[in-house]
């Protein structure tokens, strides 16, 4: 424990660090700005007194507030709302997944069988009427992607890239200072890097939640989101753009928003991890801890573009579900998640699988220096 | 007692040290030979930072990889380039490799105090040492390979780069600390080891040339140690 401590210390230290969480929450204020709109402002508000369940008693509550263009706008949009859900069927989604994927045999039957299970979870929420619910009437697509893609992305971005940089610095730190031979010839010895493993995905994560906390809490007090908070994501008037297709937003389980919130900032923590566990595996093989930046963002590079020029395999569906792929599609955490994916819960069995298979290359990577001469 | 036992190290197709075998006890030993000629090679792999290709080196009859972490516990080292945090000050940096050496922070504090008083540094102790001279780095280097009063204390040119003063200074310094422990001192300097050394280790051609005490290996043949080196290596190899 003394010794993670004074790796704690050490990398909090590091002056890229402080300079890098400095530049992220000034960048992150500067777009966030940018984002703000006083129909939803009225909404988070409005909401209090109307509550977020669409039908007769919010109409009622609605019309008793004080005339304005915002509450007219609000009725406009509010009465006489359909269910979206109400006899949604999910085969039209596999036909067009078959179809744009050219798929066949156990591939087909994967993607046919996942949404024949994601029926069952738009029939629940129908049923629970989650998508009679409020959310930004017909500023939620704009809003949830305002929260959820860009700024949500924004955050992740900026997590993963300290995360990695922190592990690649912290396990430089000895080559470049010249400590190297003399830590690794202590009691602790070369165990030294399971210490920086812990200590930088401490700090990694850490930095994560702390520019979150700080963007977020800006964001929500320049974005109030009222009762909205409890209005469900899969609410009628969220949409997903599938290429030329808008179907509603569906997730696996009913979320309200704040719980989609929470959610998402779960998956995000565990992307972080899994990118600190990915630097640590390519640090202990690069003595330059900026080359093993260039290394990491290299190799994500690739399984992003790696899927485009594959033909459509498992292989192809694998490489979907690593973090990379789970970053780019994190408008999509806990739906179907699309032609993309051929599993269903594809964010939670990505994350988990990407932990997996990056701790067990990590403890070879480990095993390897080990034995490797210090020259 | 720690055995280099018939131990070669290859880098690729090169050769550093062949067959080379050699029992280390309590006491002074100097390791002289010209620059390249696999002085480090063989501390480095004495300290576990490298590994023979071929051989074994055993501490009270054990393997000292297999011995791990209980070997290097007993282990001081000063590498040919010590590095240092520059931000921190000596006593800093002893704390922390202190934890490195699995010393609680009570003794290591006490510890690096009483070092710090021993290398002369105690009145910089809380200075950061990046405004420090070599000498003072390389007593703070002294002062860490010390931290856990070790069983064997391998310094690999503790004196390189240190004016004569200071040269002489380290080695009134080592000598004071041989005492119950093996002390292995690399150098390519005559002068750092003739005083102190117990046996003298020369390698020639990558291979041990000869390992004895400084009387012996003068004999009646030579007045000084330099003149054996000279021998050995030839004029243009005499370094001091």
């Amino acid at each position: 424990m003394t010794i993670i401590k004074h790796e704690l210390k050490k990398i909090i230290m590091f002056p890229a660090i402080i300079g890098f969480v400095v530049l992220a929450i000034a960048l992150n204020i500067v777009v966030i700005t940018t984002m703000q709109n006083s129909y939803t402002d009225f909404i988070a508000v409005t909401s209090h007194t109307t509550g977020i369940n669409l039908g007769a008693e919010f109409n009622k509550q609605l019309a008793e507030l004080e005339p304005s263009l915002y509450r007219d706008l609000l009725q406009l949009q509010t009465e006489n709302r359909e269910d979206v859900l109400y006899g949604y069927t999910t085969d039209y989604i596999a036909d067009i997944a078959v179809e744009r994927r050219e798929l066949s045999g156990l591939l087909e039957q994967l993607m046919r069988s996942k949404y024949q299970r994601f029926q069952s979870a738009v029939d629940a929420q129908q049923k629970a009427g989650d998508s009679m619910t409020l959310y930004f009437a017909d500023a939620t697509y704009w809003r949830h992607q305002a929260l959820f893609n860009h700024t949500m992305g924004l955050l992740l971005f900026q997590g993963i890239s300290i995360a990695a940089l922190i592990m690649l610095l912290s396990l430089g730190y000895e080559s470049s200072a010249k400590t190297d031979f003399v830590v690794y010839s202590t009691k602790v010895g070369r165990k030294m890097n399971n210490h920086k493993l812990i200590a930088g995905t401490i700090v990694g994560i850490g930095v994560y939640v702390l520019i979150a906390s700080i963007t977020l809490s800006i964001y929500f007090t320049l974005n109030p989101m009222g009762g909205v908070w409890n209005s469900s994501v899969s609410s009628g008037f969220n949409f997903v753009r599938d290429g030329f297709i808008v179907r509603p937003f569906v997730t696996w389980h009913s979320f309200t928003v704040a719980e989609y919130l929470l959610a998402s900032i779960g998956i995000s923590i565990a992307l972080v991890l899994s990118f600190s566990l990915m630097a640590h595996a390519v640090g202990l093989w690069l003595k330059n801890s900026y080359v093993g930046f260039f290394v990491v963002v290299a190799l994500n590079g690739t399984l992003f573009l790696l899927p485009f020029y594959l033909p459509t395999t498992m292989l192809n569906f694998a490489i979907s579900q690593t973090p990379i792929w789970l970053i780019m599609m994190r408008d999509s955490w806990f739906t179907d998640g699309g032609s993309n994916v051929i599993v269903p819960h594809f964010e939670t069995v990505g994350v988990i699988g990407s932990i997996v298979v990056l701790a067990i290359i990590s403890f070879w990577s480990t095993l390897r220096f080990n034995r490797r001469n210090m020259v | 007692m720690l055995i280099v036992d018939n131990v070669t190290k290859k880098f690729g197709n090169f050769t550093a040290l062949q067959d080379v075998t050699l029992e280390f006890s309590n006491g002074v030993y100097g390791l002289l030979a010209p620059n390249g000629a696999g002085k480090t090679t063989l501390i480095k792999m004495l300290t576990t930072l490298i590994f023979p290709t071929k051989g074994q080196i055993l501490y009270d009859g054990v393997e000292i990889t297999k011995l791990d972490e209980t070997y290097r516990n007993i282990l001081g080292y000063l590498p040919q380039e010590f590095g240092y945090y520059r931000n921190y000050s000596p006593m800093q940096f002893l704390i922390y490799i202190a934890a490195l050496k699995g010393i609680d922070s009570k003794t290591a504090k006490h510890k690096s105090l009483e070092l710090l008083e021993l290398v002369a540094l105690s009145n910089v102790k809380d200075k950061k040492m990046r405004k420090f001279s070599g000498g003072m780095i390389q007593r703070v280097g002294i002062a860490q390979a010390m931290l856990n009063d070790p069983k064997i204390l391998i310094l690999d040119e503790p004196t390189a780069g240190l004016d004569p003063k200071e040269r002489v200074r380290f080695r009134n310094l080592i000598a004071s600390l041989a005492k119950n422990r093996t002390v292995i001192l690399s150098t390519h300097i005559v002068s750092d080891i003739e005083s102190i050394a117990d046996q003298v280790i020369m390698f020639k051609d990558y291979k041990l040339h000869c390992c004895d005490s400084p009387v012996a290996l003068k004999g009646d043949k030579f007045d000084t140690l330099e003149d054996v080196f000279m021998h050995i290596y030839g004029d243009d190899e005499l370094s001091a």
